[in-house]
């Protein structure tokens, strides 16, 4: 009997991989050039600028536990990002599920006071996770049952979540001692140990790099992620072997929405340890670019927060020694959507360089011009 | 003015961008493209309006150059979705970011500021004008601005269009069924193309609605999930211009009473929630209307 090979990668799955490697790193190169010639216009030095932000973010070790802790979040969104695009799904609910992870995460850490240190900590992650399960549940049970738009859902529900969340931090969650609208620091038991002395980073990467090694281990080696993959890829063509796209759907996107909230916990249970008014906003959708550039691999997503981390780090040290708004990091993460995304953008350029070395020496006017090569 | 044309007239004043937007948000989903891209359209739109006015200080320039700024970026988006196939919903949330990302940084070299611009001109109300003499509606309408009545136009024009000329019945065909389309000849691709850059036209005049009327200086963000709102009221009112245009005034006489309770004992969060929650209760008992037309993000080749 042959025994089942784990981790067989065999020649043509080295070769899209490659593929998608390389229209990552196109894509992200392209981006950095057009917002350098956006710096370039604006009056500074592009190149001068790159160099001073990666100097930056590896100068010591507290910059470098800064890139990290910077990544933390972005880790997380892109992985919750990702596994829900697996299925074809966008979640746009990332945005609210993180935020009200956050919050059952400083609500939990704050009023459970009877646990010890290692049970608190996972007991507060696991609740936080839960609730944006079961926001997520509700978001699928209404598009599958009802048919209802899950974009507008998510949307709607993203701005009523902020609101609740608003209103708890304004009013019975308010701490009494500060003037700011933030609730209580949770207890001492509840917050993740430190990586680094003295940083932000906190255990939580570690969790995250686990979470990322866990679910690309299903994907590529369960029979769940090889269902997860036929639904995204080929819906009618699973359904024909009894792949029911509806139940993956639920599935990928009550995992997406557990790693959304973890990640939202993580952040109180670490660098914030308090929930304010926007204290995780923005991450969500930041998520997008991140699981975009990972090539929607969790995997991938190790790497592409661990780049977007070094760019954030390194754009503060840019924007205290300069005048050089931190902004462009912002217009780097959207241009890369906009590559990966159409990576035909790219090779329609090259095709287009192409032709034209191929029409040149085109000296007979009656030749057919050559016919692009379909195999590209 | 009494209390009930007071609440009347904010009613109004809430509702334009609204109504603009989900105008917008109709010519994008008729052709059955996701007009998730609104938001950053309207921010786009809001944002150049605001730079044109500022360097010009002519309140009709600063309109030109939010539709065209909001045109722009919805090339991009037709670009990417429509020539690309990509994920409409995807497209439309880069196209938002790049929204607010790229106005922050321009905002950032321009006016070396974070957040806001300084004041300029802005667009006044019709207070003198012969309006404020009708009786009983005279203060309400003289309380509008001028954009208010181009708001009305487009939509009576919208609503002419996409049912009453052969134009709008191809539109509304590519929405419905691309196949069938392309097959009796419509060029679908230039239909969505046109679909979506009337969609980014009228998204970026809602931007300026926003930054040249209802405030006199431009705020990073001041579009607030008013994009996002208008795609679901276009949604709802089934793309029916007149429809989805009351569907907004109600959400403006909820966003009224939110802004008019504020100061109530009850937390004001509650009231703001209010008209998110109408929308989303509308969406979920109008749901098989609001998936929008059958063809929703599909091409004639797929």
């Amino acid at each position: 009997m042959n025994k089942k090979k784990f981790f067989h990668i065999s020649r043509e799955q080295w070769k899209r991989a490659l593929n998608k490697v390389m229209v990552s790193a196109v894509s992200f190169i392209a981006s950095i050039v057009i917002v350098g010639i956006v710096i370039w216009i604006s009056g500074y030095s592009p190149i001068e600028t790159y160099v001073s932000m990666v100097k930056g973010a590896f100068r010591s070790q507290t910059s470098i536990a800064l890139v990290f802790s910077e990544a933390t979040p972005l880790l997380f969104t892109g992985l919750a990002f990702a596994i829900a695009f697996r299925v074809r799904l966008v979640n746009v609910g990332i945005e609210g599920q993180m935020m009200m992870g956050a919050l059952v995460g400083a609500i939990v850490g704050h009023f459970v006071t009877f646990l010890p240190h290692i049970p608190h900590v996972f007991f507060t992650m696991l609740i936080a996770g839960l609730t944006g399960m079961v926001i997520a549940l509700f978001i699928g049970f209404l598009k599958v049952k009802l048919g209802a738009n899950e974009v507008i859902i998510s949307m709607m529900l993203n701005s009523i979540f902020t609101y609740i969340g608003s209103y708890l931090a304004n009013g019975p969650l308010r701490a009494k001692v500060t003037g700011v609208a933030q609730t209580e620091i949770i207890q001492e038991t509840a917050l993740l140990s430190k990586l680094v002395p003295k940083s932000q980073l906190t255990t939580g990467y570690l969790i995250g790099l686990f979470i990322a090694i866990v679910l690309a281990f299903i994907l590529d080696q369960t029979v769940l992620g090889y269902k997860i993959r036929i639904a995204g890829n080929n819906r009618i063509a699973g359904e024909t072997y009894g792949i029911k796209a509806t139940k993956l759907y639920y599935i990928a996107f009550m995992i997406s929405g557990f790693v959304a909230a973890l990640g939202g916990s993580i952040m109180t249970q670490g660098p914030i340890t308090r929930f304010s008014d926007g204290a995780v906003a923005g991450y969500g959708f930041q998520g997008i670019s991140v699981a975009a550039l990972g090539a929607y691999n969790p995997l991938g997503v190790i790497f592409s927060s661990f780049l977007y981390g070094v760019l954030r780090a390194g754009s503060y040290t840019v924007n205290r020694t300069t005048n050089i708004p931190y902004e462009f990091v912002d217009v780097i993460q959207v241009m890369v959507v906009v590559f990966v995304s159409a990576p035909q953008i790219i090779f329609s350029v090259k095709k287009w360089f192409k032709k034209r070395k191929t029409a040149k020496p085109k000296h007979l006017p009656d030749s057919p011009a050559p016919a692009p090569d379909q195999n590209q | 003015m009494n209390i009930i044309q007071v609440v009347i007239a904010a009613t109004i004043r809430m509702s334009v961008p609204i109504i603009l937007g989900s105008m917008a948000c109709i010519y994008s989903s008729r052709v059955g493209v996701v007009s998730f891209g609104c938001e950053g359209m309207m921010a786009t739109g809001a944002f150049c309006g605001a730079l044109a006015v500022y360097y010009t200080n002519n309140l009709w320039l600063g309109l030109l150059f939010a539709v065209l700024g909001g045109a722009l970026i919805s090339l991009l988006h037709a670009f990417l979705h429509v020539t690309h196939k990509v994920n409409g919903t995807l497209s439309g949330v880069s196209i938002n970011l790049l929204g607010t990302a790229a106005s922050a940084l321009v905002l950032k070299i321009v006016w070396k500021s974070a957040g806001f611009s300084p004041e300029y001109r802005s667009f006044t109300k019709l207070s003198n004008t012969f309006l404020a003499k009708i009786p009983l509606v005279g203060p309400v309408l003289a309380d509008q601005n001028i954009l208010f009545y181009i708001a009305i136009a487009i939509v009576i024009v919208s609503y002419i269009v996409l049912y009453k000329t052969p134009f709008g019945l191809r539109l509304r065909m590519v929405g419905e069924n691309p196949v069938a389309a392309n097959s009796v000849g419509i060029n679908t691709t230039r239909m969505k193309y046109v679909g979506v850059l009337l969609c980014g036209a009228l998204a970026g005049l809602a931007g300026a609605y926003l930054s040249l009327a209802r405030m006199n200086r431009f705020i990073l963000d001041m579009s607030g999930g008013r994009g996002y709102v208008s795609m679901v009221i276009g949604d709802i009112g089934g793309g029916n211009p007149l429809i989805a245009a009351a569907i907004s005034i109600l959400f403006g006489f909820f966003d009224c009473l939110q802004s008019l309770f504020q100061s109530a004992d009850t937390p004001s969060q509650f009231w703001m929630i209010i008209p998110y929650a109408f929308t989303l209760i509308m969406a979920l008992v109008n749901h098989k209307i609001a998936r929008g037309p059958a063809g929703m993000g599909k091409h004639f080749d797929d």
